[in-house]
């Protein structure tokens, strides 16, 4: 059986909102860098910076993370 | 707002570089005249140069260091400022790299102590070194970590 890693739609719905990766920060509370690391599947998030990027976006935490296998 | 953010962050890892690039050059000069001075044959040309050396390194990190800490008081006192830049990977990074740093300094002590075995050192310039080794562990791996 494959391991499961967490995908994420970030770059999706940022294109979806014409977000920078700067804005989307900004309305999370974090930084760039922060984001962009999520968005590159270098770092998992908290489930609670999870829903704060899903809430940014006005989606559920499972339309933005997505666990698949690999 | 994101904008202060973003700057202060590139700020952050701006002093960062500077620290440890001068904390490089010193530890250069500083480790290499301490094992010679312990062999008791040691030129004084060559004890000056590395003074010299390390020395010079001195006004880089103090420049350095002062700007983290003046950075760094900023940050503390503006909770947005707070929330985004001490955000949970900053958290991360920063346990990594303290786990790296007290290595650095165990490793440090060790190859002193296996030294000793041969050579005589003074306490206090080890204990420096052990420190000043374990600090910039810690720096390093912060900024190479928090490079992405």
């Amino acid at each position: 059986m494959g391991e499961n890693v967490l995908k994420n739609r970030i770059k999706v719905h940022r294109a979806m909102h014409d977000w920078t990766q700067e804005e989307l920060a900004h309305r999370v509370g974090v930084t760039r860098k922060t984001i962009n690391t999520i968005e590159n599947g270098v770092y998992v998030p908290s489930t609670y910076l999870a829903l704060k990027i899903a809430k940014a976006f006005g989606a559920t935490v499972e339309d933005v993370f997505q666990l698949a296998e690999e | 707002m994101s904008k202060a953010i973003e700057e202060l962050d590139r700020k952050r890892s701006r002093n960062i570089k500077i620290y440890i690039l001068s904390l490089a050059v010193f530890l250069v000069a500083w480790i290499p005249r301490l094992i010679l001075r312990s062999t008791g044959s040691f030129a004084v040309t060559a004890d000056r140069i590395l003074i010299a050396v390390f020395a010079a390194t001195i006004p880089f990190q103090a420049y350095s260091s002062l700007n983290l800490a003046a950075i760094a008081r900023k940050i503390r006192k503006d909770p947005v400022l707070k929330t985004a830049l001490y955000n949970e990977l900053y958290q991360v990074h920063d346990m990594k790299a303290w786990k790296t740093g007290f290595y650095s300094m165990a490793v440090c002590l060790l190859v002193f102590s296996i030294l000793s075995l041969f050579l005589r050192f003074d306490v206090i310039p080890v204990a420096v070194t052990a420190y000043l080794i374990g600090f910039g562990g810690y720096q390093i791996s912060f900024y190479f970590l928090d490079r992405g």
